[in-house]
């Protein structure tokens, strides 16, 4: 391919990014035919994309080359025949009739993740941070979060159920707690999309300059 | 019970009919029977009369009052003159057809004693559908009413042949013929078995339309005939039915008790003198010639006998009476409440359609047509309020982010390079200690859409590493993450670096697993992403490739960068991950929305992230610091001014929503007084 063909592929690539991102921008006044077009555009896209990544990335390198090159992959053949096992019994997954025999293999999966995930949040989530000088204010605040969800109650005579009063204390800090966690994460959110917004704008004006006025 | 062998509904005493109760009040009060000029009754017929054999008189000292008096009307009737005997002598008031029937039954007679039939064979059974005759002779023959034509159509071949055998024309081939029919009616009666059913009488022998014996006994004033010799009872009717058959009429208790209630408990009555005298005799003595001679057989089989009693219910003998099987015998009775013949009630198809219901109809149509029309949306205030209101939002930002951008101007300064934030001053130390030529591990685990923030945050951190000599291997936990890698590397930073694919950074590609896939790639980076590639020719292990080749856990590599904007895959880096590092340090370039939550872990004693930038801010103060203009100063601008614009938007909504609260709140009390 040339230099010239590379060029004007990478213009008509720029072009397209423009079209769609103004697709995508109009959604700011409202929901339109051609903002779900882009949408359904970027969807597809990036479900191809994932599936021929995964292809070369994963099956290919883990599972054929090994079979055509077993000494060169290091693997034994038990550890090939139970990659080929475990790869079969997936795919019954595929039909509801042979669902079932899939279940091992789902069962494998599932354990070695929560396994993995809870063995990694114990230790390295649970125990620095409750050892840090921060400690306990971190615990203050996870305690507080779930009283303030605690909603049990008893009624006194004719009055209305109400919380415990040293529940009602707590629950309040809760509520402070919450409430700066959920402005930190909208505010973080909003500089974030603020600046994709920028650099969308930034690269039409760039790219439209560039093809407007050389 | 009945004689039927079941019970008889309550009103049957109530609306018995008019001719039984007129032969009740005339047996119970003595009064005269109907006048003979009068029409015959359903079921009797004027030949009735005469075909019953008269009665011996009882003693006068038994019996009923009612009874008594109906002899002594009848011992009124002895001194008046004595009427000629209707059942022989035709009288002036009998009507044609009679005549002719006598004249035919005579007839028939005296050709029966003089044909060969057996003896023992009963009479009827000579002529075929005699019971039909029987029938017919209740009913007015068509010879009555003289119309030649009808008497040809109605009565049947082998009555026209009999009577045409009685007419001096007949051939005497078909008086041969006839004479022989009795024996060939005999073979089929013997071909069906009909004698060999013992106990079971033709159920159309038995009358049983007729009126009970005792009903007879009462019309005839006196019981049956002592005369009639139990020998002339019909060889179809069983020994059991004989048994079963009402014994002789002196045998008979008229008990009050005996009799229906409504019989018993009428009062007797006294008849007026009138009535009784123009009151015929009810019963007139036959004179002793006639009493049975010309009374044929089959005919006197056929008499309105005593009806058998009823037997118990279920038992075998049961008759039914009613409905269309009538005349059957042995069958199992069915409950009299629940049968009932008669016409099927009809119901009216038409529907019965009130004003309720046309109305209610009107206003269902009235709906559907309601719905079915198409209707403008009714637009709110409210809806057009928050529709201007984004529309200006809208503006606002994208006037406060294009101006800038077009105007291209450097209006605004970077943050100030002597007051970078924690993070920032942290990763500018780790890039400056990193030894010329490591490897160190990229790992591009973000979305597509944050693509522009992390490069704003990232490309001074870039440059930094490659003007040190740090030789990159990347790779992703997200399908896409490696490809925006080397797009990065390649277009980003291109105008300063001149990258050669595959000699200055490696890309290891996708790793598949999540948490579990990166706690492998830490323990054994070269078994899990085995990744090759050609190098002239030969294909070449990138783990086989410098520096990698030194690379055998995580730990090997001299620092490692993750940029995510995700804090469960930064989470993921920091549990999995940081326990294997060992004093390889760990820095994190993340989005802003991911900032919050990664905080604890940067500032732990543990120390886990060893250094943390954020967005397009931290990316500034670096570039800042490190003097020099990538995307961040480029964003720079547009991202001050839309985010001041943003700021005093969000205040200002604030305070119109407060201010809105408040009024609301106010004026509330007053409409709450109002109303």
């Amino acid at each position: 391919m040339t230099a010239f063909a590379v060029e004007n592929l990478a213009i008509f690539g720029n072009l397209i990014a423009i079209i769609l991102s103004v697709f995508v921008l109009l959604y700011a006044f409202g929901d339109s035919p051609v903002f779900r077009l882009a949408i359904h555009i970027f969807i597809g896209v990036a479900a191809g994309y994932a599936a021929g990544i995964v292809w070369h990335s994963v099956v290919v390198p883990q599972l054929f080359a090994p079979m055509v090159a077993l000494e060169a992959s290091g693997l034994t053949p038990l550890d090939m025949l139970l990659r080929v096992v475990l790869v079969v019994l997936l795919l019954t997954k595929l039909s509801p009739r042979t669902a079932r025999f899939g279940n091992p293999a789902s069962a494998y999966l599932v354990g070695i993740g929560a396994a993995v995930a809870v063995g990694g949040a114990v230790r390295g989530t649970l125990f620095p941070l409750a050892s840090s000088y921060n400690g306990f204010f971190a615990m203050l605040g996870t305690v507080a979060t779930l009283i303030y969800f605690h909603f049990g109650a008893r009624s006194a005579g004719q009055q209305p159920p109400r919380r415990n009063r040293i529940i009602e204390i707590i629950a309040v800090a809760g509520k402070v707690f919450i409430t700066v966690t959920f402005a930190a994460m909208f505010a973080g959110v909003f500089l974030a999309s603020l600046v994709a917004l920028v650099e969308r704008l930034h690269f039409i004006w760039t790219n439209l300059s560039t093809l407007l006025f050389g | 019970m009945s004689d039927f062998g079941f019970e008889l509904p309550d009103d049957s005493e109530e609306e018995a009919p008019d001719w039984l109760e007129g032969i009740g009040d005339d047996a119970h009060s003595g009064q005269a029977p109907p006048p003979e000029d009068s029409q015959p009754a359903e079921g009797e017929s004027p030949a009735d009369d005469a075909l019953i054999p008269p009665m011996d008189d009882h003693d006068d000292d038994e019996g009923p009052d009612w009874l008594q008096d109906i002899r002594s009307a009848e011992s009124v009737d002895d001194d008046r003159e004595e009427e000629p005997n209707r059942g022989d002598t035709p009288s002036e008031g009998d009507p044609d057809w009679l005549e002719n029937i006598r004249q035919k039954e005579q007839t028939r007679q005296q050709e029966l004693e003089t044909s060969a039939i057996p003896e023992d064979k009963e009479d009827f059974e000579t002529y075929p559908g005699g019971q039909d005759e029987y029938e017919d002779l209740s009913q007015p023959s068509p010879e009555e009413s003289g119309d030649p034509s009808a008497q040809e159509a109605s009565s049947p071949d082998w009555l026209s042949g009999l009577e045409d055998e009685t007419t001096p024309e007949a051939a005497p081939s078909e008086r041969a013929e006839f004479d022989a029919a009795p024996q060939s009616f005999d073979d089929l009666a013997a071909d069906a078995d009909l004698e060999d059913v013992p106990g079971e009488p033709p159920s159309g022998f038995v009358d049983t339309g007729s009126l009970p014996s005792w009903l007879v006994d009462i019309k005839r004033g006196g019981p049956p005939p002592e005369d009639t010799p139990p020998d002339e009872v019909p060889a179809f009717v069983s020994e059991d039915d004989q048994e079963n058959i009402l014994p002789p009429a002196e045998d008979i208790d008229l008990t009050p008790g005996d009799l229906p209630s409504w019989i018993s408990e009428s009062p007797p009555e006294e008849p007026p003198a009138e009535a009784q005298a123009e009151t015929p005799d009810p019963e007139p003595e036959h004179p002793p010639d006639l009493a049975r001679a010309n009374l044929p057989n089959w005919l006197h089989a056929m008499r309105p006998v005593d009806i058998p009693k009823a037997p118990e219910e279920g038992l075998p003998g049961h008759e039914e009476t009613l409905g269309p099987l009538a005349g059957l015998q042995n069958l199992i009775p069915a409950e009299p409440d629940i049968i009932q013949f008669g016409k099927s009630p009809t119901f009216s198809l038409k529907l019965d359609v009130t004003k309720t219901h046309e109305r209610s109809t009107d206003i269902l149509e009235q709906l559907i047509s309601e719905e079915s029309r198409d209707r403008k949306p009714r637009i709110s205030v409210e809806a057009i309020t928050q529709g201007a209101v984004r529309w200006v939002v809208a503006t606002l930002l994208l006037l406060s982010i294009a101006v800038p951008i077009m105007l291209g101007s450097d209006g605004i300064e970077l943050p100030a390079s002597d007051s970078p934030g924690e993070g920032t001053s942290r990763t500018l130390e780790l890039i400056h200690d990193l030894p010329p030529g490591g490897p160190v591990l990229v790992a591009f685990d973000y979305q597509p859409a944050f693509t522009g923030e992390l490069y704003a945050a990232s490309t001074a951190v870039f440059d930094h590493m490659l003007l040190r000599g740090a030789q990159l291997a990347i790779f992703s936990t997200h399908p896409t993450g490696a490809s925006q890698g080397v797009n990065f590397l390649q277009h980003t930073l291109a105008e300063k670096h001149t990258y050669i694919a595959d000699q200055l950074y490696v890309d290891l590609g996708y790793l598949a697993g999540g948490p579990a896939g990166l706690r492998t790639f830490a323990a054994n980076p070269a078994g899990t992403m085995p990744q090759f590639f050609d190098i002239e020719g030969a294909e070449v292990s990138i783990w086989d490739w410098a520096p990698l080749d030194q690379v055998e856990t995580v730990s090997d590599f001299a620092m490692v960068l993750v940029l995510t904007d995700s804090p469960e895959v930064a989470r993921a880096w920091i549990e999995q991950v940081d326990p294997l590092l060992g004093d390889t340090p760990l820095v994190m370039v993340v989005s802003e929305q991911a900032e919050p939550f990664l905080i604890p872990y940067y500032r732990s004693e543990a120390g886990q992230v060893d250094a943390l930038m954020a967005g397009i801010q931290d990316g500034a103060y670096y570039e800042s610091n490190r003097d020099s203009e990538h995307q961040a100063r480029a964003y720079w601008n547009s991202y001050s001014v839309a985010l001041g614009i943003s700021v005093a938007v969000i205040f200002l909504g604030s305070l119109v929503g407060a201010a809105s609260m408040l009024i609301a709140r106010f004026r509330r009390p007053a409409k709450e007084a109002k109303e």
